[in-house]
């Protein structure tokens, strides 16, 4: 049977744990948008009454410097298991990753254990002889936006405003952009896929807006991790998010 | 014969990330790189297929290395299954490794990369953090950035996060248990020696290229971070 265009989306699904997580914090987003995974606790918590655990004990998953060409990857996949060894010492088992970057991370390396199960192994005896740490893979792993995705129709219910012109009755008009890690490098693990990624375009439809479509919107933003860290490359970063900026301003978005 | 192919060869991303090129161009198209460099994944994955060691080895002192931006977006779109951006890490590595990354413009900036985030994840716990994000190190942050840095400790009280605290949250203090665990992660994982050989070589290099070489914001970390 021929599927629609739009509806390809469909295909790909993944399995989201109904509660109990564990939060993997964002570096970015803990920095350049400092209230923001606050909020995104609170909605689980408060408005739909779900258990998330915050783990003082966490720390980065090293992804900015390992995409920067920087840190080994035995280095990175040991560290991210320290991250599985505390989620199971906290007794959880559902891991939910704030950042996109670290959630493409975690997916990858639980990847990379199971195709080359050798360097599972060897991660385990690295963490062991340096923190004396062992760990269990998550039951599930998801990322941040996953969950908002799962629970969008209690949310529905709940809100105080929708994406509505409060004057005209007129949907807002929304533009999405999906960070590239979210699903281009293994797109079976994200809503959608990495061609129609559903994840953010399926809370606009839920949430009264108008989704705009626009050529550049599966490019990459430009964040180049080592390009952007460096004064004398970031024309790279910015020539490419201006790039999708131009792209917006005729359509007049509200995001 | 063939030595650096044969080490990339036991790199689990090489493996990942070289099946069979038959230089369509696709990834060329969807690279960011590509578009504002003149980078091309294409020239990358075809040369290394080739196994010649010659070739290879100028791609590891070349900066043609150090450009991808490792967004994966070639990894969704090659028709072969192959991942230019996996290959650009196993060069990358094997670039370190050998100590021919300073023999590029861009290969020589992973010292700066190095000081500021490698550095970062041992003293924070963090790739980045706020105290280390000023505006002269990132000027496009603007004025707002620039204010919110100078009244941080009350701005980001706030926001309700927990700033330089011992209990969870946004921005705490990493434990110092934490970062001792991360230490002995990188000495036992490699991380340690990758860091130490990039301060070692990059020493080299800039006494060769007659620059001022000692910690930090020195003039080497300036010259390769601005220039
Ligand atoms: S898209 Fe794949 S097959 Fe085509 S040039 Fe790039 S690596 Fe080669
Ligand atoms: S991962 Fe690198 S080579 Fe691949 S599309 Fe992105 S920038 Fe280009």
């Amino acid at each position: 049977m021929n599927i629609r265009k739009n509806e390809i989306w469909s295909e790909y699904q993944k399995v989201i744990a109904d509660d109990h997580y564990y939060f993997g914090r964002s570096c970015i987003r803990q920095n350049f948008f400092p209230a923001a995974e606050n909020l995104y606790i609170d909605i689980l918590r408060n408005a739909l009454g779900k258990d998330i655990y915050d783990d003082a004990r966490q720390t980065t998953c090293t992804g900015i410097a390992y995409h920067s060409g920087l840190i080994p990857l035995e280095t990175t996949m040991t560290v991210i298991a320290r991250q599985f060894a505390l989620m199971n010492e906290a007794g959880y088992e559902n891991f939910v990753v704030s950042c996109v970057t670290s959630f493409g991370l975690y997916v990858e390396t639980l990847q990379t254990w199971k195709h080359f199960p050798e360097t599972e192994q060897k991660t385990r005896e690295a963490l062991n002889r340096a923190t004396g740490m062992n760990f269990s893979v998550p039951k599930n792993l998801v990322h941040a936006s996953d969950v908002i995705y799962k629970f969008r129709k209690i949310i529905a219910e709940k809100m105080k405003f929708r994406l509505v012109n409060q004057n005209t009755g007129e949907p807002l008009k929304v533009v999405d952009h999906i960070g590239c890690h979210y699903a281009k490098i293994f797109p079976q693990e994200g809503i959608g896929g990495a061609e129609y990624p559903h994840v953010l375009a399926g809370l606009i439809d839920e949430w009264g807006g108008l989704q705009v479509d626009y050529p550049e919107r599966r490019h990459c933003c430009g964040f180049g991790f080592r390009q952007y860290l460096l004064k004398s490359n970031r024309g790279y970063s910015v020539s490419n998010s201006k790039r999708n900026l131009i792209r917006w301003k005729p359509l007049s978005p509200i995001l | 014969m063939n030595e650096l192919y044969k080490e990339l060869g036991k790199d689990v991303r090489f493996i990942e990330g070289l099946k069979a090129c038959f230089n369509c161009g696709v990834c060329t198209a969807v690279c960011p790189a590509a578009e504002v460099t003149d980078y091309d994944p294409r020239i990358i994955v075809a040369t290394v297929q080739q196994k010649n060691d010659y070739e290879i080895e100028e791609l590891l002192k070349s900066d043609s290395i150090w450009r991808c931006g490792e967004c994966l977006s070639c990894k969704t779109r090659c028709p072969r299954g192959n991942v230019p951006g996996y290959i650009i890490q196993a060069l990358r590595a094997l670039s370190i490794e050998t100590g021919l990354f300073t023999e590029s413009e861009q290969g020589r900036k992973q010292l700066a990369v190095k000081r500021t985030v490698g550095d970062h994840i041992l003293k924070y716990g963090y790739c980045v953090y706020i105290d280390e994000v000023d505006n002269d190190m990132y000027p496009e942050q603007g004025p707002v950035w620039k204010w919110l840095r100078e009244n941080r400790e009350s701005m980001l009280e706030r926001l309700g996060t927990s700033y330089k605290t011992d209990k969870s949250g946004t921005l705490r203090k990493v434990s110092q248990e934490s970062l001792d665990d991360l230490k002995k992660i990188f000495d036992e994982t490699g991380g340690t020696k990758r860091l130490e050989k990039i301060e070692k070589d990059s020493c080299s290099k800039a006494k060769e290229l007659k620059i001022d070489f000692s910690e930090g914001k020195d003039e080497y970390f300036k010259y390769l971070y601005n220039e």
